[in-house]
């Protein structure tokens, strides 16, 4: 299966419905799609999820299996570990679901057999099992005893030391930050809502010096010792019963080298989280309690606000791929009519332009402003049937859609004539958008946005 | 449809009519095999003989490409879109979804091959052995338990099936 | 680049009486157990298999060649018995998917060539990269995207993943709209 050779990320970014990452809106210092950006209403901005301006607070815990919510105390003290689905240690992040059930005759009498129903755990895509450990079946369901780590102790004692250094530390700085922080009642993950308890107690318990750390010392070896035997024997290493190192590295904690010390580990829990603009507090994205559902009590992301640019059709180049014909369109996903002019790009002085995409050439914009209808809430998706195939312009350029909140038009490119060594390289434009939108106050305002278009097939 | 060469279906088999099986040689198949709609089974170049229990599903092509008859054991399950052009089958194995087997390769007892696991260099499979394709790499285990059997999956479908299937016909064994 | 869904040869489909879009040379089985609840379009060479046990497509939803639908089969105390297969409104499920799950929910985007395991189910939103396989059994949460072999979670959707999806079905179902149709049962 040829395919299969990309790594799931990869794929990933080619995995959405329509090509996203052809469109970037600049953000600061990062350009982004707009699908994946937030607006804040209230700062009157686009912010994107991985800034310094937003911050994610965690809103629930829940099973990613079950779909169930776990209240946080719970999955604090289970250290975001499910409690009742484990995974196959064999095949990667498989969820061990099957727990099937055999009933065996145990005669106690040889007349009478006994039944009694045991269980035991199989993977439904590796068909590992715990038998292939030689665990002996549980006799109920949810009672499958827990590894130990060797190692537990020594992580306690560095926990404990960092906690006492962090609540040190917490009680020092004295700063507005910290304090706006504190406001926050218990939202962040993790083990700061015992943080959060300390530092508003302000005993002086943070006052005392902290555990001293006992680190072990490094020591200079001589000698070396010799490589296992069954390393130079003629069989050589039982490739059966070794792990493979994509077992080991998923459980860091045992990092199993035999087969048969492969032990399940259970399920991590998934999170609902919520984002907060920095600047003005407020939340952007607040998602439903519920694991199931889809709905969001606060949806500000930037699809619903924002223009979107999108390419119409394939550029045509022309045949020394110098100039092109480009067809853009643009969306207005609001609810009133929205104007808007498009103006072209220049470079900042002090801009990091290694972020961006590398600019090859100019865009010619047949008219500066337009203005596009409200989306129509009660749709006649009849007009979809009208075919795109051949629209006229009209005067300023504009291509009127059968859509009514979306225009399209018509685009030359120019290189700048720059070309690199790669040839068939990707060609990027870049333009600004100026929209005018409606804020807090229901005044008009116009926001400016710098949007960088992939044009190359 | 079959073209040239005589199909003999055991009483007791369920072969929906929507399943191809042709082929110039002989096909046999044993009692209590369920065969689905779209199956096709091809006599090549050798006759082809399927034993009791055997569960066939949508889109499997099993073929012989070899003068020499192919045999398949009993218990075996054959699920969507899996391909088989081996040697020989043992028995109670599982063939998952778009599996392929293309090469001189021969299956012995209790044997899994995951979803999309494929081989095509010759091989004699040894029993219990358990092939999955993770991202593109054929793993491969030993594991220690034979597999489950499908007699309540077949009886199930023996009762449900010819309700909404016609049949091939069937022979008396003897 | 915008929504571009190519058209279909007008001339091999049926339409129902719910306006569903059958190819002439799909193979549903059992339709007496299969519901379209309308405007469902079923490509070519597709497999419904109905005599196993109910399967039930929303609106709007877009089945692509070569797909197979297949009710899973699941083990209880006194026998077995086929799970229906439900699948939700402005699904798009791409070509040569194998569907074993037990249900599927709105919005879903399965990519090509994947294969969904049995039993397993689908949340709302979620999106199967394609060549995935889902372990039978795997539940998808809402948002999530899923990949690689047995597939794992690599992503979260985009969140207007809901709209775009609704506009790409739409759109398709209108574009495919002519009078050419033949009329079915």
């Amino acid at each position: 299966m040829k395919g299969k050779d990309i790594t799931a990320k990869k794929r990933f970014e080619k995995c959405t419905l329509y090509d996203v990452e052809r469109v970037l809106y600049k953000n600061g210092s990062v350009a982004k799609p707009l699908c994946r950006l937030l607006y804040c209403r209230f700062c009157n901005d686009l912010r994107y999820y991985n800034s310094d301006l937003i911050q994610v607070e965690v809103d629930s815990h829940y099973c990613m299996h079950a779909l169930d919510n776990v209240p946080t105390t719970e999955a604090i003290m289970k250290k975001n570990r499910s409690r009742s689905y484990w995974q196959c240690p064999a095949c990667p992040s498989v969820l061990t679901q099957k727990q099937s059930w055999v009933i065996e005759e145990n005669p106690e009498k040889p007349e009478e057999p006994f039944q009694r129903k045991t269980h035991y755990m199989q993977c439904p895509f590796c068909h590992w099992s715990t038998r292939d450990l030689g665990i002996p079946d549980a006799p109920t369901a949810g009672s499958w005893p827990e590894k130990e780590n060797l190692n537990q102790s020594r992580i306690n004692e560095l926990y404990e030391y960092t906690k006492q250094l962090s609540l040190q530390q917490a009680s020092l700085s004295k700063s507005k930050a910290s304090r706006k922080i504190t406001k926050v009642a218990g939202k962040i993950g993790g083990f700061s809502p015992m943080l959060l308890n300390y530092s508003m107690r302000d005993d002086g318990s943070a006052k005392k010096k902290p555990i001293e750390l006992d680190n072990p010392k490094t020591r200079t070896l001589e000698e070396l010792d010799d490589l296992p035997e069954e390393y130079l024997s003629e069989d050589g290493l039982d490739f059966w019963k070794t792990t493979s190192l994509k077992q080991r590295f998923d459980q860091p904690e045992y990092q199993p080298e035999l087969t048969k010390d492969l032990y399940p580990r259970r399920l991590t829990m998934g999170v609902k989280r919520s984002l907060r603009c920095r600047q003005c507090d407020h939340n952007l994205l607040k998602p439903e309690f519920s694991p199931s559902s889809i709905k969001f009590k606060m949806h500000l992301i930037a699809t619903s606000f924002i223009p979107e640019i999108r390419l119409f059709k394939p550029s045509a180049f022309s045949t020394d791929s110098l100039s092109a014909n480009v067809f853009l369109t643009v969306t207005n996903p609001t609810h009133s009519p929205m104007n808007i002019i498009l103006l072209p790009f220049c470079e900042e002085e002090n801009e990091e332009s290694y972020r961006f995409p590398k600019i090859t050439g100019k865009i010619m914009l047949p008219a500066d402003s337009y203005e596009i209808p409200a989306k129509d809430t009660l749709l006649d998706y009849s007009c979809l049937t009208k075919t795109t195939e051949n629209l006229q312009p009209s005067e300023d350029g504009k291509i009127v859609l059968p859509q009514p909140n979306k225009i399209a038009f018509n685009c030359t490119y120019q290189s700048d004539g720059v070309e690199s060594s790669e040839g068939a390289a990707d060609k990027w434009v870049a333009l600004r958008i100026k929209h005018d939108t409606l804020d807090q106050k229901q005044q008009s305002i116009w926001i400016s946005h710098v949007v960088f278009i992939k044009i190359s097939s | 449809m079959p073209k040239i060469g005589e199909i003999k279906i055991e009483k007791g088999a369920v072969v929906c009519v929507e399943a191809q099986i042709e082929g110039d040689f002989s096909v046999e198949i044993g009692a209590k095999t369920v065969i689905h709609p779209k199956a096709r089974i091809i006599a090549e170049r050798g006759p082809i003989k399927i034993g009791t229990d055997n569960l066939i599903e949508e889109y499997v092509v099993i073929r012989n490409t070899r003068t020499e008859p192919l045999i398949i054991g009993d218990g075996n399950i054959f699920e969507i879109q899996t391909k088989f052009e081996g040697i020989k089958i043992g028995d109670r194995n599982i063939f998952e979804v778009r599996s392929l087997i293309t090469g001189d390769v021969e299956v012995t007892t209790g044997c899994i091959f995951g979803i999309g696991a494929s081989l095509a260099r010759p091989e004699i499979v040894k029993p219990k052995t358990v092939l999955t394709d993770q991202d593109g790499i054929l793993c491969r285990r030993n594991a220690e338990i034979m597999p489950a059997t499908n007699t309540t999956h077949i009886t199930f479908l023996h009762r449900i099936l010819p309700n909404y299937h016609y049949l091939k016909e069937t022979f008396e064994n003897k | 680049m915008e929504i571009r869904v190519e058209n279909c040869d007008r001339k091999h489909f049926l339409e129902t009486t719910t306006r569903n879009r059958v190819s002439k040379m799909a193979g549903l089985f059992g339709s007496q157990n299969i519901v379209l609840s309308g405007k469902v379009f079923v490509g070519p060479t597709c497999v419904i298999r109905g005599d196993l046990a109910h399967v039930r497509v929303g609106k709007y939803s877009m089945i692509r060649d070569g797909t197979i639908l297949r009710p899973s089969l699941k083990h209880f105390n006194k026998g077995v018995a086929f799970v229906p297969l439900t699948i939700g409104e402005h699904c798009l499920i791409e070509e040569n998917v194998v569907v074993s799950a037990a249900q599927i929910g709105s919005f879903v985007n399965i990519g090509k060539n994947a294969v969904i395991g049995k039993r397993a189910v689908i949340k709302e939103c979620a999106v199967i990269l394609p060549d995935a396989v889902l372990a039978p059994d795997t539940v998808v949460p809402p948002f999530a995207i899923f990949g690689g072999a047995p597939a794992r979670p690599v992503g979260k959707v985009p969140d207007n993943h809901q709209e775009a999806i609704t506009e790409l079905t739409t759109t398709f179902y209108q574009n495919t709209k002519v009078e050419d149709f033949g009329k079915g049962k």
